[in-house]
């Protein structure tokens, strides 16, 4: 999904000079992108934080400079805004059943992906997405999302290989 | 790979409000109709037979191509201001941008019924300021049009309904000159315009009437203008005109500069009762500014340039109305005196 190709670059600065038709068309490319990327990370809140992305994307627009940089720009904001959405309504969230809670840090007991995902803190499964999907560095991914590399470095060695054991399975 | 990683449809709703954040002026207006969400989407989406229902400014509206969901759309005012939309028209959204328009429209199944939202901005190239201002304008039209929908469905067996964008906004489709200073006297376009243009007329009594009269009632105004109320001839509702003040005293002096032609001196042919509103223009005549009813006297026999001018002497910013007035030429100009009870 990087870099931009051509014709999305002609839709951004079609967009940032105002052309609502090129907004649009260029919602309708990023939407299935900003949904990935929120919907691992924030889960649940997925659609709230893909708008809040979309509506950080559209309102900032007119500052990115380079259209080819789209998409590491998009990304950053989607990173982020899910990472923040989900933390913010995790704390405020209604305490759901504890039968049903995975412990935290249980990442073995995983089934799948999703099921991994939600055993995983968001930062967690910000820095797997970014990695296995994104193909950052761990360096870039944990720069990204403002972490110390160390600290995330060995339950993200354990998080992901259960994870390819589910994803293999 | 096969696996899925969980992943996040955006509704349309959604969509459309973070295109709002990217067009400058845009207003969503978001709603909930109890209405299940395909009978609301059916009507919808016939835009050639709903859009006309629900927007009054709106004559007709052709879709002259198709090609998958992508629209060429030709829409005509009773103005007589026509506009070419390129539109984008899918299951529970359409999206519709011509020169100086944007019309969005979303909807989703919702519990116990359909969200619904619109959008709609004005686009001024380089001006943003400008598609801000008329924001107040649509909103108010676009809840009325929503309003009209929740009519429409309620009554299922006439076909009504549909969503919308508000009457200034093919209005201002016209053309860019969009800010003239209110004038004194005009009113709802007539038959005969020779001198003053169509369009720039159109866009005074759609966009610059309506946004005066709004932030007048607000009292937003220099003491130059003044609110006229009228009941219409025809509905029996309250109409608001925004007029130069010629306030004396106890008499409020119009000079309409459509003479006969206007849609308020129509209406006070009609029904002479009338309220004004207007901040006193000179200091003796103190400073509170409140609605007085009063009885208007059309005085055809009157000179009404020279009223007009007389009238300007004591009041700078009316002679700088006036100034305008002329420059937009009249020949048939009516003296309308209001005795205030």
């Amino acid at each position: 999904m990087s870099p931009a190709s051509d014709q999305t670059s002609a839709l951004v600065v079609a967009a940032q000079s105002g052309d609502a038709m090129a907004m649009h068309d260029l919602l309708d490319h990023l939407a299935p992108y900003v949904g990935r990327i929120c919907g691992s990370i924030a889960l649940v809140e997925g659609p709230d934080a893909a708008q809040e992305t979309l509506v950080a994307v559209f309102r900032h627009l007119g500052s990115l400079r380079d259209p080819a940089a789209l998409h590491g720009w998009v990304r950053r904001i989607a990173v982020r805004e899910a990472v923040h959405l989900a933390r913010a309504r995790q704390r405020t969230g209604p305490v759901p059943d504890l039968s049903d809670l995975p412990a935290p840090g249980d990442v073995e007991q995983a089934t799948d992906i999703a099921d991994l995902l939600t055993r995983l803190a968001p930062e967690h499964r910000a820095m797997l997405i970014l990695r296995d999907r994104e193909g950052l560095s761990e360096a870039e991914a944990a720069s990204l999302l403002d972490l110390p590399p160390g600290t995330v470095k060995s339950r993200l060695h354990r998080a992901r290989k259960s994870f390819r054991r589910a994803w293999e399975a | 790979m096969n696996q899925p990683w969980p992943t996040t449809d955006i509704d349309p709703i959604r969509r459309l409000r973070a295109l709002a954040a990217g067009i400058s002026g845009a207003v969503v207006a978001e709603g909930f109709l109890p209405e299940a969400y395909e009978e609301v989407w059916a009507r919808l989406s016939d835009l050639e037979r709903e859009l006309p229902r629900l927007v009054p400014d709106l004559r007709w509206l052709r879709i002259t191509r198709r090609e998958g969901d992508r629209l060429e759309v030709v829409a005509r005012g009773h103005s007589g201001l026509r506009a070419r939309f390129d539109a984008v028209l899918r299951p529970g959204w359409c999206f519709m941008q011509s020169r100086f328009l944007i019309i969005g429209m979303a909807a989703a199944p919702a519990p116990g019924g359909t969200a619904l939202a619109t959008l709609a901005a004005v686009r001024v190239p380089g001006c943003r300021a400008i598609a801000a201002l008329a924001a107040p304008l649509f909103h108010r039209s676009v809840l009325k049009a929503t309003a009209r929908l929740r009519r429409g469905l309620r009554e299922r067996a006439t076909c009504q309904g549909a969503i919308a964008v508000g009457p200034p906004a093919l209005a201002v489709a016209s053309g860019g000159r969009t800010w003239s200073a209110p004038l004194a006297g005009t009113g709802e376009s007539g038959p005969h315009r020779r001198r003053i243009g169509r369009h720039l007329l159109a866009v005074q009594n759609r966009v610059v009437n309506p946004l005066v009269v709004a932030l007048a009632e607000r009292g937003w105004v220099p003491p130059t203008y003044a609110l006229v109320e009228t009941v219409g001839r025809r509905t029996g509702r309250t109409r608001r005109v925004p007029v130069a003040n010629g306030l004396d005293g106890d008499t409020f002096w119009l000079i309409a500069a459509l003479g006969e032609q206007a849609a308020f001196v129509r209406n006070i042919r009609a029904e002479p009762r009338v309220r004004v509103r207007a901040r006193p223009a000179r200091l003796r005549d103190g400073l509170t500014m409140r609605w007085r009813s009063g009885t208007a006297h059309p005085l055809p026999d009157d000179d009404a340039s020279e009223r007009h001018r007389q009238l300007g002497r004591r009041r700078p910013g009316y002679r700088l109305d006036g100034v305008l007035l002329r420059a937009l030429g009249s020949t048939n100009m009516l003296t309308v005196r209001i005795d205030l009870d």
